[in-house]
């Protein structure tokens, strides 16, 4: 009764201003909202997605991948390796030189730098910057991302170079370089960035990683930092003066921070953005077949994925002994794991064929060094279940999982968490290992302790991925001194290897190198380490306005001084 | 008032309803489980090694499932004491109860079963798939034999190499098996065939799959049991922490309290989100660390109830009394303090559980969770997200089973609140 | 009398203070015994393995833990958190640079579950009992119970995915730093009404129930009628008498709201990858960068306990009225 009352007060009295107002009110506004549409620029600029924003512009703290890309396009460095397409290798350009010679013993160079050359705040580029450049990179307080990475060049203590004794400056413009005795110096030793060491001279080098420079940098390079909104935008601008800018260059290169994915993807849809990476196969998929301006390439695959077998006892060797792990150990059982497992339902379910079945750990972009004669393991579960059978192990209990000596096939298969590729994989390598009498369980770990694991090699198997560097680096993985090799997990040993790994490093004669690689390959495939899955290509997508792009295993977003744009 | 039921009644209803839909499993179970008996008799150690845990669930469920209705009319007269009315909490508790104990009779697929992903991936609720089935001509028979693959055949496993999925078969003197974009070719012997064509069978996905060609009615199913297990282990593990810090606190007092009580302040000011993320962001997650960390960042409540109603009771008159008889402290804590603090303990522990559902599956939505290898609804939902803008039904349907879940929760904690403090009626 | 209750408040504070401290070393000590390495970013074939020892060195993760805690304490009292690791700059600074975010947008959807269910409770009590009350009624319950993210998920599913209305992330669109004033604002609303959405349903239907029931109370209470037959006009009872007792309990739930507002900003900013605190919160953990991870502790602890003690006070100013009314 009462409450009818009420209503009835309340109906009367207080219901005018507000029942049409808000509701109204609330209509306008979410109309203004939706109905504000950012319009198309035709300006000469071209926007890129990248998920994370940078820390610094320095290039000698840039360890990510996108402050890599940006301190390139900032910062030149004497010379510079691309990817050459037609020998499927490396090859070498000048930038900062103009000329460099060599002395007749390879021990010393002299570099003659270019002229006109200067740093965004006018003052010119000298050998001093140069001098200072590898100063600074070596130095063991400044943590620079090329720190003990001059093992060609005279040092004194703490890899630091012994300044006085490498350099000699001839003038602004002219410098010689003196490398350690007995040591095979390239062009890779001195592919660095050269920084202002105007800029610098003050700090102390213990507060360099910290230095306010790091984020308003001076440059000497194509493009310039011209904005930085920190979290959502980096705006790069062609430097005119810089002898790379041609005509058509982009005026303006944005780096937009989107760290979801699919947002990315969207926008490039919707033409808010004209370059994305990491896309996903079935969305490249996808996009191939309906969206016609987008241009879908792929970087070729450098990265493969992995199953690891620990071939050691696990146990035993955290007592310091190396013993044949119970599983793994066998060349034989290894094989059979690899023929059970159906690694091209995972390259064409997951990777849409957006990669390749991997055999060894030699990419198959080095066409040259690629054994042709090696043919992959075939998905075979019968096979796998004869040549387990042949190795003892059986299924005698009818339980479902194969034994040995009372020991049951059964382990853990560890997986980083938080990785899709990787989780699906996972997924299906259980489960056709399940068929073969093989009881495995995925257990997905943190990153961090899963890397912590491996170090320690607390783990029987687990599922990685391993990026081969150019040029291809093969001691830190597959040699069997544990400290020479810290990537070296799966714990595998073979002297023939090792003395292959010796060689390569001390060759200098490409040809031979070759041949070298080639022999580790047979060898690498005749005992299957760890079962190789497939190589995966980064998938890169872009407007098809942006014209000169060079898709090719260093990346898709270099030498962007090339680029140009549909007018 | 009309609509009060027997709780005996709705058991009995529930349990005949899946007996009827269910029969065919239900009977296959059953007759296992008897040669499973015979078998146990003639060759014990090797029957023994078969036995699984899988395969005890699966005995489990189908016996209790038999014995239910029966029960049910039996114990009908005690059952009768207690009536209620039918309403959302009562139903979805009997049914999360049901789906529990029952799950390899709910569904009767393996929540793990994938098979030719090209065919089964990604489908939309309600789809049916067609698959041929090798013929097995295996002939040799000795019991165990028998035992195992009949075994096979029944108590589903992750994998089954004896059948073939496909979207479109074309049959001329071979058979032509298409998978979506792969052919491959098979004699028309290899498959099981009634007058030289084979049988085609079919399944039907009432929610669809996921990116792995998986069930999601029967993830969910089975997921039910990881969800509430976490539920029932973080929350039997806050009772124990905050009844027995709350009861040192309350009956010793002094330093002991004073310590107790500021870890608690501690743990009140740090936003748990946060140090759930940070313990099993550094410490890793399986479902064991998640128990145990959800556990420990939900006792504080407790501790403080127990410990307030601890120290009330202390100045009242019959606590007093009690101790002057002699009584020892744990047998006062046990005859006297017990029933007079049990009302909000229960109350509280039912809220508890729901935070802690809501937190594992926030955990796994930040791939923090349990992971990929059992199927919680929030790992769930996290692994339907990147397929967010193809395959909505990979995050509707274990949304809405959490939803339900928590708001079962929710209702049961008030309801159970104003039943054991009735003066909240009044309000 | 009074200085007693200075003394009270005073005693307070610093007991807090304590409890910010012991949480932060907890934290120091918890990061520094997990397993994972702050230096597992510098190992890669790319590097020099020389590289992450001269890292470990620069810092200080090579001394023994009571060392490091002893600097770290030092360096506290000077009130410094120390260098991110990851961000190459003051923890403080770092933080300086997302906690704004957060502050703003979770001040935007307090004010804006507030207005929300005043207008519904006030509709609710309009038509009591009505369809419209009903339905509301077991809605907030619904929205009391739904998670954050499965509501944010549900969202992005109906507007971005299907209707393409309202992007699915971020905080602006790719020109908006050279438009003018007014289209940037147009912009971060077309951006964050589905964050702001997501976030306030679960505090909409706690407010709502609050209200509704409220005012339902007050509104039968003795003095009301009094008013009313004092022959007072209905809207000035309501607005000048009802609604203001109505609102007073609500600082009892304020405590309780901020903790959900807390953990639901942080799955918010996950779910639409907006820059805030809890994102950066969740990414130091994630890299193990010791200093942030501390630092973003202490913010949040300083948070919490700042805010009960606020409430605590607010309440206790409310006593003391009480008490002076009884005595006066």
């Amino acid at each position: 009764m009462q409450n009818n009352k009420l209503k009835l007060n309340f109906n009367i009295s207080l219901n005018k201003p507000m029942k049409r107002n808000l509701p109204a009110l609330i209509v306008f506004l979410s109309l203004l909202i939706i109905s504000c549409q950012s319009e198309p620029t035709n300006l000469n600029r071209v926007i890129i997605g990248i998920d994370e924003d940078v820390q610094s512009f320095n290039p000698m703290f840039s360890f990510s991948v996108n402050e890599g890309r940006i301190s390139e396009l900032l910062y030149l460095s004497l010379v510079k390796h691309s990817w050459d397409n037609k020998i499927s290798d490396l090859r070498t350009e000048f930038m900062l030189a103009e000329n460099i010679i060599w002395s007749e013993d390879s021990s010393s160079i002299t570099i003659n730098l270019r002229r006109n050359v200067s740093w965004s705040d006018g003052k010119p580029v000298t050998s001093e910057d140069v001098v200072f450049s590898f100063d600074a990179y070596s130095h063991p307080k400044v943590n620079s991302k090329f720190f003990g990475l001059f093992d060609n060049f005279i040092l004194d203590s703490d890899n630091h170079i012994d300044i006085s004794k490498s350099f000699e400056i001839m003038s602004e413009n002219k410098i010689i370089i003196h490398f350690k005795n007995n040591s095979i110096p390239s062009y890779f030793d001195i592919d660095m960035p050269i920084i202002p060491k105007h800029m610098f001279e003050g700090i102390d080098y213990s507060d360099f990683e910290t230095a306010d420079i790091n984020s308003n940098p001076v440059t000497n390079g194509p493009y310039k930092l011209t904005r930085w909104n920190k979290n959502s935008l980096i705006e790069l601008t062609l430097n005119r003066n810089s002898f790379l800018a041609a005509d058509n260059s982009i005026d303006k290169i944005l780096f937009k921070i989107i760290p979801d994915y699919n947002s990315q993807l969207i926008q490039l849809e919707n033409e808010e953005i004209d370059f994305i990476d990491k896309v996903k196969p079935d969305d490249a998929h996808k996009l191939n077949e309906t969206d016609k301006n987008i241009i879908i390439k792929s970087v070729v695959g450098r990265e493969y994925d992995y199953v690891g077998w620990s071939n050691i006892d696990i146990e035993k060797f955290e007592q310091k002994k190396i013993e044949p792990n119970i599983f793994f150990g066998n060349i034989n059982v290894r094989k059979a794991l690899t023929h059970a497992i159906n690694r091209n339902e995972i390259l064409n379910e997951f990777l849409y064929g957006y990669g390749s079945l991997a055999s060894t750990p030699v990419a198959p972009i080095f066409e040259n060094a690629i054994k042709k004669s090696i043919e992959p393991y075939q998905y075979n579960p019968e096979l796998a279940k004869l040549i387990l059978a042949e190795e003892g192990w059986t299924d005698t209990d009818f339980n479902g999982i194969i034994e040995k000596d009372n020991v049951e096939f059964k382990f853990d298969l560890f997986i980083p968490a938080g990785n899709p590729r990787r989780d699906f994989a996972a997924t299906v390598i259980k489960n056709n290992l399940k068929a073969v009498g093989i009881d495995v369980s995925i257990k997905s770990l943190e990153l961090g302790q899963f890397i912590d694991n491996l170090y320690d090699r607390k783990m029987n198997a687990w599922m990685a991925a391993w990026y081969i560097p150019i040029p291809i680096e093969l001691s830190v993985y597959w040699h069997s001194n544990f400290e020479q090799a810290p990537l070296n997990f799966q714990s595998y040993q073979n002297e023939n290897v090792d003395r292959i790994i010796t060689e390569f490093n001390n060759e200098s004669d490409e040809q031979n190198k070759i041949n070298l690689l080639k022999e580790f390959q047979k060898i690498i495939h005749n005992e299957e380490p760890v079962t190789f899955l497939y190589w995966v290509d980064n998938i890169v997508a872009y407007n098809s306005r942006i014209k000169n792009i060079d898709v090719n295993p260093l990346g898709a977003i270099h030498a962007c001084w090339d680029w140009s744009l549909v007018k | 008032m009309k609509n009060k039921v027997k709780i005996s009644s709705l058991v009995f209803i529930l349990s005949i309803i899946l007996l009827l839909f269910r029969f065919e499993t239900e009977f296959n179970i059953l007759s296992l489980f008897i040669s499973y008996i015979l078998l146990l008799l003639s060759d014990f150690r090797i029957t023994i090694n078969l036995t699984s845990l899988k395969l005890l669930d699966y005995f489990l469920s189908a016996v209790l499932l038999l014995a239910l209705p029966i029960l049910s009319i039996v114990l009908r007269k005690k059952f009768n004491a207690v009536s209620v009315h039918l309403n959302f909490t009562n139903i979805s508790v009997a049914v999360i109860i049901f789906v529990i104990l029952f799950a390899p009779i709910i569904t009767n697929k393996n929540p793990n079963f994938q098979k030719n992903l090209s065919v089964t991936k990604l489908l939309p609720p309600l789809s049916k798939v067609e698959y041929l089935r090798f013929s097995n001509n295996t002939v040799d028979s000795n019991d165990v034999i028998n035992f195992v693959q009949k075994k096979n055949r029944i108590v589903k496993q992750e994998f089954d190499e004896s059948l073939i999925f496909f979207s479109k078969i074309s049959i001329d003197s071979l058979i032509y098996v298409h998978q979506n974009n792969t052919v491959k070719t098979f004699e028309p012997s290899q498959f099981e065939n009634k007058n030289n064509s084979p049988i085609v069978y079919s399944k039907i996905y009432l929610f669809g799959t996921d990116e792995f060609g998986r069930d999601i009615f029967t993830r969910l199913i089975y997921g039910t049991r990881v969800s509430i297990l976490i539920g029932l282990g973080a929350v039997f593990i806050s009772i124990v922490l905050g009844f027995s810090f709350g009861a040192l606190a309350g009956l010793l007092g002094g330093f002991i309290d004073r310590a107790l009580s500021r870890i608690t302040d501690m743990f009140l000011a740090f936003p748990m989100i946060f140090l759930v993320v940070l313990i099993i962001g550094l410490f890793g997650n399986s479902i064991f660390s998640i128990i145990i960390v959800l556990g420990f960042s939900g006792w504080m409540s407790l501790f403080k109830i127990t410990k307030t109603e601890l120290v009330s009771l202390k100045n009242k008159d019959y606590f007093l009394s009690a101790q002057m008889i002699g009584l020892k402290k744990p047998q006062l804590l046990i005859n006297e303090i017990l029933p007079v603090i049990s009302a909000p303990i229960i109350v509280n522990i039912i809220f508890q559980f729901g935070n802690v559902i809501l937190a594992e599956a926030a955990l796994s939505y930040l791939s923090l969770g349990i992971g990929n290898e059992f199927p919680s609804w929030g790992s769930m939902i996290q692994s339907g997200q990147s397929y967010i803008t193809t395959a909505w039904w990979m995050i509707f349907f274990p949304s809405l089973f959490l939803v339900a879940a928590l708001l079962t929760a929710k209702n049961l904690g008030d309801n159970l609140n104003v039943f054991l403090n009735p003066k909240l009626k009044n309000d | 009398m009074k200085n007693n209750i200075y003394a009270k408040i005073l005693k307070r504070f610093f007991s807090s203070l304590l409890t910010i401290f012991l949480i932060i070393t907890f934290i120091f000590i918890l990061v520094r015994i997990s397993p994972g390495d702050p230096t597992q970013k510098y190992i890669s074939p790319e590097l020099s393995p020389q590289l992450k020892e001269s890292v470990a060195e620069s810092f200080n993760l090579n001394e023994p833990l009571p060392l490091q805690y002893l600097s770290f304490v030092i360096n506290l009292a000077k009130g410094d958190f120390g260098i991110s690791y990851n961000h190459r700059m003051p923890v403080l600074k770092v933080i300086w640079e997302f906690l704004p975010f957060t502050l703003i947008f979770a001040a935007i959807v307090f004010i804006f579950q507030i207005l929300v269910s005043l207008f519904l409770a006030i509709y609710s009590v309009k038509n009591i009992n009505g369809f419209v009350d009903k339905l509301l009624n077991k809605l907030a319950i619904l929205f009391y119970v739904t998670p954050v993210f499965v509501a944010g998920l549900f969202l992005v599913l109906i507007f971005s995915v299907q209707l393409n209305l309202f992007p699915s992330s971020g905080l602006s669109s790719f020109n908006s730093y050279d438009q003018s004033f007014l289209n940037k604002l147009i912009d971060y609303a077309h951006h964050l009404f589905l964050p702001l959405i997501t976030l306030s349903l679960g505090g909409i239907a706690i407010f709502y129930k609050y209200l509704r029931d409220n005012i339902v109370n007050v509104m039968q209470e003795p003095f009301v009628l009094n008013l009313h037959a004092n022959g007072y006009s209905n809207k000035k009872i309501f607005f000048k008498h009802i609604l203001p007792n109505a609102v007073n309990p609500l600082i009892s739930i304020a405590g309780i709201e901020l903790g959900l507002l807390l953990s639901g900003t942080l799955i918010t900013e996950v779910i639409f990858s907006l820059p805030g605190f809890g994102r950066l919160m969740i990414d130091s953990i994630m890299l193990r960068d010791y200093p942030l991870v501390v630092g973003c502790s202490f913010i949040a602890s300083v948070a919490v306990v700042f805010s009960n003690l606020a409430a605590d006070l607010i309440k206790f100013k409310i006593d003391k009225r009480m008490i002076q009314e009884i005595n006066g």
